[in-house]
């Protein structure tokens, strides 16, 4: 089993301790009258079975213990993650529906494709999950090598040996294409990328060989490396991860100056939604992040690396903050940015 | 073909119209596919490949269509026609065509409803009014099937698994909530 | 063997355990039958609960539930022509004209035997060699084999349940058109969406299913009904006979097959392995214009398929912490809330509880066929209930349906629309279950469409470099072509020479 001990008694005190500190907190969150009667949906964007999916899942419980009603997850994937914007639209703001977003959604709204402006139109009720990335290479691929170890060089000059020639499994969200043609630019070649929604086609793609690398956050693929069946072969990061020392890192092995582009996932509900159930809301999401079997999922899936939680007040900030980096990086790449970024 | 005389039929006559209302659409599809043309930076063949590939395909197809009722419509969906449109012309035809459009008309106004005054509210009318319409007179039977159709129905959906309702707007919207509130 | 029976012992040992079995054969069942609610209602309505049970309880109940749920919905398919979820639409196809002439029982009969086989072989199937059987299924198949299994799987549609080839590739491509409006799978560009915010989202095909099928119906026999011609279904309990199935031993041999390999494909799961195991049985057919009338192989062929696809789903999601599909991705979450990951190692670390689930799953798929026997003799006196009083029933139960899906009421004005249109189609000779088709495996073809495309560098001909696609392309090319000719042929023989007009691909 892979939760070993040591994490355990970590989790517990951690546990025990924000207890401690919630405990009085708890008393003072205001529960609305006549909310919530009803089980309360959080819609999401992506695929059942995917990180998405897997950091709701980690919430749904403790935030349904906390409010008495269930919470439901519905998935509504593709698009990149807009075709469930329409669905959300069309509830009403009553704090029965939540909506979950990434980092896609501010840089989709700075690129123009959607109208949407998360730090304006949506209550942000925390984020609750951070983490950067880092490319994967199949276990077994012998081309990329060097004693049994994955050896980023190897890929780089495959890479570098025709256009097109270097495949890469990837997502249609613009976190991963986007620092792929940073990576494109600055190791200077040209990769041919294949998009997919679903992670299971993701992974499989590199593991069954059809593709060569695969752009992905450690915590997602983390039972794949342990497994052997994929190996990390860079960090995308201005230093080594600590949990890869051995990786290899954009920063200060290839010299990339670069603050990279982060993966996060945020609930938010309508604007509009009365005030004392976003505050309500907000309260119960940030005691459910701390709970025990919460903070357990944190750390099995690595997502520590940088610090996950963001209040409602910071993740305006962190929406506004990837707005303009977007908006920067698409014009730097030549491509559509919203008019008036 | 003009050696042979021609077997003129509603069937053949029918395709004919329906194969010109395919061209129609499809030419109107098609041309509603150059809003959305122009490579995607990761697919070159961009949104408007696909939908056009399958327009093409409506436009042959409905070609096809076009062409053989002239000389095989006689042959083809003849034999399922309906024999009933015949039979019901035949009958009290002015009746029959108001009950067969109350059929239609009356599951949309019951969406409508449900949207406005909620669907707990408007189903059991809806059960008793159609059934009365299909032809059930006894009414210890419309009775006794509305109230444990819907019984079983609140019973299970609303109080058992909370699948979501219509709760129709305004007032009757806060009104059901109260009463879903009740049941649960 | 040894594992096995471990795992059956630690299964059947307590009366806990046997009662959640129990409970988790019904709770499939019932969820699986009734639309609006699915398995994975039910599946995400106890994910919570399972907290609470042991492991192994936990794990066996999502087995029990897959298994029984997969099979469940082919029961109303084939009483009232309402599919409990999308992977049952091909069975009420067949199942529902059956019905209509009277063999009810027998439709059942074919459903319950070969949703048994399917998933006891599948289950076998699983048991001995998940690992080296993921790793083939994911070297040999990616998103090129798997439009090319799409696209053989939409080139013998056009046939299905018309007699005009024109109007049957006119039916399919009107399917294939409805799954285009949208945002585009690559950069969710709107397309066709006439500025609507709903049709943005795309045409959901729960409520499309439900319109063609229940509610088209209901307005089919309700318009008899109104000009007296209305001819109740014949209840039946004759259950099918030893030679019936003999016959079909192909049929189910091949149908397995096809299941368990399209299950094996992370992503795609069991609707596919429906689709196209019901496609595959009209094109080997010696007389596939019987398909949509009422053939038992167009019940035997998805009925079989969908449970075959139960087990070898297992098998990605076991050996390589892959998904098929919803349902198994639901487990993953089972798993979690047990404090495992499933992943690629689960076959080491938690070798006990993967024997439970592999012999729940055994066990549930036998079950099926005892169940289903009673019901096929039970549950068939629905039919007695007379159509007025099923009428409204079963345009409340669409309806809530629709709704439940995302409350959204355009859902039900679009399931109502389908019912409509549904009805002229049919008064018109196209063909309802080539619509559906085509929305249900042009959703997919695009999706993999794309991606191949830019594998293959933007060249068709290098379908023709990899040797599954290139059979499987070629396959279909050569389907359509001996289409074509066949209908020429047909034509000529009735009008005594052929015209050059019909000579043109029809749709191609």
């Amino acid at each position: 089993m892979r939760i070993t001990f040591k994490p355990m008694v970590v989790a517990g005190i951690a546990a025990l301790f924000t207890a401690a500190v919630i405990a009085p907190a708890l008393a003072e969150i205001k529960k609305p009258a006549n909310y919530p009667t009803r089980p309360i949906t959080i819609l999401f964007c992506f695929g059942k079975a995917g990180g998405s999916a897997q950091s709701i899942q980690a919430l749904q419980g403790p935030a349904s213990k906390i409010m008495g009603v269930k919470v439901n997850m519905l998935s509504k994937p593709g698009g990149g993650g807009l075709n469930c914007l329409p669905d959300f639209a069309q509830t009403p703001a009553d704090g029965y529906t939540i909506l979950q977003h990434i980092d896609a959604l501010p840089a989709k709204y700075a690129a123009g494709a959607t109208d949407l402006n998360p730090a304006e139109d949506l209550e942000p009720l925390l984020i609750m999950n951070v983490a950067p990335s880092g490319l994967y290479i199949r276990g077994d691929d012998k081309r990329f090598l060097t004693n049994g170890k994955p050896d980023f060089d190897k890929v780089l000059a495959y890479a570098r040996s025709g256009e097109g020639k270097l495949a890469v499994s990837n997502i249609n969200v613009p976190m991963e294409l986007v620092t792929m043609s940073v990576l494109e630019k600055h190791f200077g070649f040209k990769a041919k990328q294949v998009l997919f929604a679903k992670p299971a086609q993701r992974y499989g793609a590199v593991i069954g060989g059809k593709l060569d690398i695969l752009l992905e956050q450690p915590g997602d693929v983390s039972k794949h490396v342990e497994a052997g069946k994929l190996a990390p072969v860079l960090s995308i990061w201005p230093e080594r991860f600590k949990i890869a020392p051995d990786t290899k890192a954009t920063g200060p092995d290839y010299g990339l100056k670069w603050s990279p582009l982060l993966r996060f996932r945020g609930l938010f509900v309508k604007k509009g939604t009365p005030k004392e159930i976003v505050t309500y809301l907000q309260a119960v999401f940030k005691e459910a992040y701390n709970t025990k079997e919460h903070q357990a999922f944190i750390k099995r899936k690595s997502l520590d690396i940088v610090e996950s939680y963001r209040s409602p007040a910071d993740a305006k900030k962190e929406l506004e903050g990837a707005i303009a980096t977007y908006a920067k990086v698409f014009k730097e790449l030549g491509q559509k940015v919203r008019p008036g970024l | 073909m003009a050696d042979r005389k021609r077997i003129e039929s509603p069937a053949s006559r029918r395709s004919r119209v329906e194969a010109v209302v395919w061209l129609a659409l499809a030419i109107a599809a098609f041309i509603v596919t150059f809003e959305f043309d122009g490579p995607l930076p990761t697919f070159e063949f961009g949104a408007a490949f696909w939908p056009r590939v399958v327009i093409a395909g409506v436009i042959v197809s409905a070609g096809v269509l076009l062409v053989s009722s002239y000389f095989v419509g006689a042959r083809e969906s003849e034999a399922v026609i309906d024999e009933r449109t015949t039979d019901a012309l035949s009958e009290d035809a002015a009746r029959v065509t108001r009950k067969t459009l109350a059929i239609f008309a009356i599951p949309l106004v019951y969406v409508y409803a449900i949207h406005q005054v909620g669907f707990l509210l408007v189903t059991p009318i809806f059960l008793l009014g159609y059934m009365y319409l299909l032809g059930v007179r006894g009414w210890v039977t419309l009775i006794a099937v509305t109230v444990g159709f819907y019984g079983a129905i609140v019973l299970i959906f609303v109080k058992l698994i909370y699948t979501p309702l219509p709760q129709g707007a305004g007032f009757f919207h806060s009104l059901n909530g109260q009463l879903i509130g009740l049941i649960q | 063997m040894e594992n096995f029976i471990n795992g059956t012992v630690l299964l059947f040992t307590d009366p806990t355990g046997i009662a959640i079995f129990i409970f988790g054969l019904f709770g499939g069942l019932v969820f699986g039958a009734i639309p609006g609610l699915s398995l994975l209602t039910l599946a995400a309505v106890l994910l919570p609960f399972s907290a609470w049970l042991t492991a192994e309880h936990a794990i066996m109940l999502y087995g029990v539930i897959y298994v029984s749920g997969v099979y469940g919905g082919a029961i109303t398919a084939i009483l009232f022509n309402i599919p409990g979820s999308v992977e049952n639409a091909p069975t009420a196809f067949d199942g529902y004209p059956m019905t209509r002439k009277g063999q009810a029982g027998k439709a059942i009969g074919f459903a319950v035997t070969c949703s048994a086989i399917g998933g006891t072989v599948s289950a076998v199937l699983m048991m001995m060699a998940t690992e080296p059987i993921a790793d083939f299924a994911i070297r040999a198949f990616g998103p090129v084999e798997v439009f090319a299994v799409v696209f053989f799987g939409l080139t013998v549609v056009a046939g299905i349940g018309t007699r005009s080839l024109a109007k049957g590739w006119l039916s399919l491509l009107l399917g294939l058109f409805l799954g285009v409006i949208g945002g585009d799978p690559v950069s969710a560009v709107p397309r066709f969406t006439m500025g609507s915010l709903y049709l943005t989202g795309g045409l959901n095909f729960v409520p499309l299913i439900l319109g063609f099928f229940a509610v088209t119906e209901v307005f089919v026999q309700g318009q008899r009904m109104a000009s007296g011609t209305h001819v109740p279904s014949k209840v039946s309990v004759a259950y099918p006979s030893f030679k019936e199935f003999w016959d079909l031993r192909v049929a189910v041999v091949r149908s397995t097959v096809i299941g368990w390999f399209c299950g094996l494909l992370p992503g795609i799961g069991a609707t596919l392995a429906a689709f196209v195991s019901y496609n595959e049985a009209v094109r080997w057919s010696k007389h596939p214009e019987t398909f949509g009338h009422g053939d038992p192989e167009g019940v035997v062929a998805p009925e079989t398929a969908n449970n075959a696809a139960t087990g070898a789903a297992m098998i990605p999601l076991l050996a390589l912490g892959l998904p098929g599909g919803a349902l198994t991705a639901i487990m993953i979450g089972v798993f979690n809330l047990h404090g495992m990951d499933i992943g690629p190692l689960i076959m080491v670390e938690a070798h006990d509880l993967v024997w439970v689930l592999f012999a729940s799953m055994f066990w549930a798929s036998l079950a099926i066929l005892f169940l289903g026997i009673v019901e096929a003799k039970g549950i068939v006196h629905l039919l007695r209930i007379p159509f007025p009083i099923m009428a409204p029933a079963i345009l409340v139960f669409s309806t809530i349906g629709a709704y439940a899906l995302r409350a959204n009421i355009l859902d039900v004005y679009t399931m109502f629309g389908a019912g409509v249109a549904g009805f002229f189609m049919r008064r018109s000779d196209y063909s309802i279950p080539a619509v559906v088709m085509g929305l249900i495996l042009g959703q997919i073809g695009e999706n993999v469409f794309s991606q191949a495309m830019v594998m293959l560098d933007y060249n068709f001909l290098n379908f023709f470099t990899q040797p599954i696609s290139a059979v499987l392309i070629g396959g279909g090319l050569a389907t359509v072509a001996y289409n074509i000719f066949k209908h020429s042929r047909s034509y000529l023989a009735t009008f005594g020479r052929l015209d050059e007009t019909t000579a043109h691909e029809p749709g191609d």
